[in-house]
């Protein structure tokens, strides 16, 4: 439900990303990579795991652009990706943009992304959208930070959609809407930056393993939230007026 | 006519509507302050208060009344029993997944309770209040809005009037509280709750359509609720949440 003027079907460009197990015992996994408004660099690979570098191949987000990331994760294989730069939505003047990331994780299959801040310029009108689904035991890590405005900007507009599910339904399902010209006490309040780490995962884990390492860093200062889901992990969240003071950015780089 | 044999007279759907918004039914609503404790003790200026109350009447109280206008649809249709609890289960799995803040569906499942005394007292042998009933625990109930969906099916409350109930009472539960945390004319907050409303007003239509969990609104306001959980753990406040 959400009020965001649609971009037109056809400007959809989709990056893609598929991680499956290799061919033959011990070989790495395999990589399928499809090119779209980002490229796709491999960075590493292994039997399990592959690492994955998204490049920008021009200016995004402009108006009308509508950015499709679809990430699909084999059973039992592990994919990281990196963003080189953070994404800085221009003003459109009057067209919206479009940010969806979909994500499908096999059973026991694992994401981390530490996704870089997406700046909303003044007159941008950007629907960020992640959907994902987990299967028994995936997991996934994800940092979804967002900035209202650039340096002097009150920043423009923007609608953040979460919907995590699994096999047993949703496990999240999140809908923020701001607008940096109209703050709303309790949405955003003053504030220009949502940090978002969101640790989930899906029925048939064990949260509650002592052996497991923990699956990210324990962000920790004022104003940080944690939200424990009712199932699924929960969120760690830090509202405040610049990227770089956000604990959780603190506790990743330790 | 024979008096004995005469149906019960039953009251209005808007009589029962103003029954469940009047703050001296005893439900349990006393206990809390629609998260406005929460919220200025987090920081929120008072002179916030009534933007803030527009803003929660156009994203979480909208969360709590899709959920209440789903539950009660899923009560009035189809058979009933078995099929009625596995519906419910999907309805409340849904709103939870809706509801990220631990101490806000903690919260929500007290005043559940609450009002489940209520419905089951006043409409309990009705098969929709049965079927909630039969969901709570000795230690947990169901939410709030599903308990209220619940006697929707059962008094015959129309969608639209579920919806702006569910506004109503959650921006006069927040205006109440905020005369007891800060003194000022009681007139005045009295004003913000119609404003709250009237802010509503252009998503009633919507939300009263929703049929399916997946319709259910998930507007959230991520400051109040990581002030439902600062607040949660602090023994300084006079209201549960």
């Amino acid at each position: 439900m959400t009020t965001t003027t649609p971009s037109p079907a056809d400007t959809r460009v989709t990056t893609a990303v598929g991680v499956v197990r290799g061919s033959a015992p011990g070989a790495p996994v395999r990589v399928d990579a499809t090119d779209g408004l980002l490229a796709v660099r491999t960075v590493s690979r292994s039997t399990d795991h592959a690492e994955v570098a998204l490049v920008a191949t021009g200016a995004v987000l402009l108006g009308g652009d509508h950015v499709v990331v679809r990430l699909d994760v084999a059973d039992g294989c592990a994919l990281r990706v990196t963003d080189v730069g953070g994404t800085v939505a221009y003003d459109g003047e009057g067209a919206g943009c479009r940010w969806d990331v979909e994500v499908r994780l096999g059973r026991d299959a694992r994401l981390d992304w530490y996704g870089m801040p997406l700046v909303v310029s003044t007159g941008a009108d950007v629907q960020r959208t992640t959907s994902a689904h987990l299967g028994p035991g995936a997991r996934m890590v994800l940092r979804e930070t967002v900035v209202l405005g650039r340096d002097g900007e009150r920043g423009g507009r923007v609608v953040l959609r979460s919907e995590v599910t699994d096999d047993d339904g949703p496990v999240l399902v999140e809908e923020v809407v701001a607008d940096g010209g109209r703050p709303v006490p309790g949405v955003l309040g003053p504030h220009r930056v949502l940090d978002t780490l969101n640790v989930l995962h899906a029925t048939g884990t064990d949260p509650q393993d002592e052996a497991a390492p923990p699956l990210a860093p324990e962000p920790a200062g004022e104003h940080v939230a944690t939200l424990e889901l009712e199932r699924g992990g929960r969120l760690v969240r830090w509202l405040g007026g610049a990227a770089h003071l956000s604990p959780i950015e603190r506790a990743l780089c330790r | 006519m024979n008096p004995t044999s005469a149906p019960p007279a039953r009251p209005a759907p808007a009589s029962v509507a103003m029954l469940l918004a009047d703050a001296r039914l005893p439900g349990g609503g006393h206990a809390h302050s629609a998260s406005l404790e929460p919220a200025l003790l987090g920081g929120l200026p008072a002179a916030d208060v009534p933007a803030w109350m527009v803003g929660r009447a156009t994203t979480v109280g909208l969360v709590e009344a899709g959920t209440a206008v789903v539950a009660a649809r899923v009560l009035t249709s189809g058979p009933h029993g078995l099929d009625h609890d596995a519906a419910l289960s999907t309805v409340e799995r849904a709103w939870a997944a809706r509801t990220p803040s631990r101490a806000l569906r903690d919260a929500s499942r007290l005043l559940g309770r609450g009002y489940l005394r209520v419905a089951r007292s006043l409409w309990g042998p009705h098969p929709a209040v049965a079927a909630v009933a039969a969901r709570a625990t000795r230690s947990s109930s169901p939410p709030r809005a599903v308990v209220l969906g619940a006697v929707a099916a059962a008094a015959g409350l129309d969608a639209v009037d579920v919806v702006r109930l569910t506004v109503y009472d959650d921006a006069q539960t927040a205006a109440s509280a905020l005369l007891k945390l800060e003194p000022l004319d009681p007139l005045v907050p009295a004003r913000w709750v119609l404003d709250a409303c009237a802010a509503a007003e252009a998503h009633v239509g919507r939300v009263a359509a929703c049929t399916t969990p997946d319709d259910i609104p998930s507007s959230g306001a991520p400051l109040t609720e990581g002030w439902a959980e600062a607040h949660a753990l602090t023994n300084q406040r006079l209201f549960r949440a």
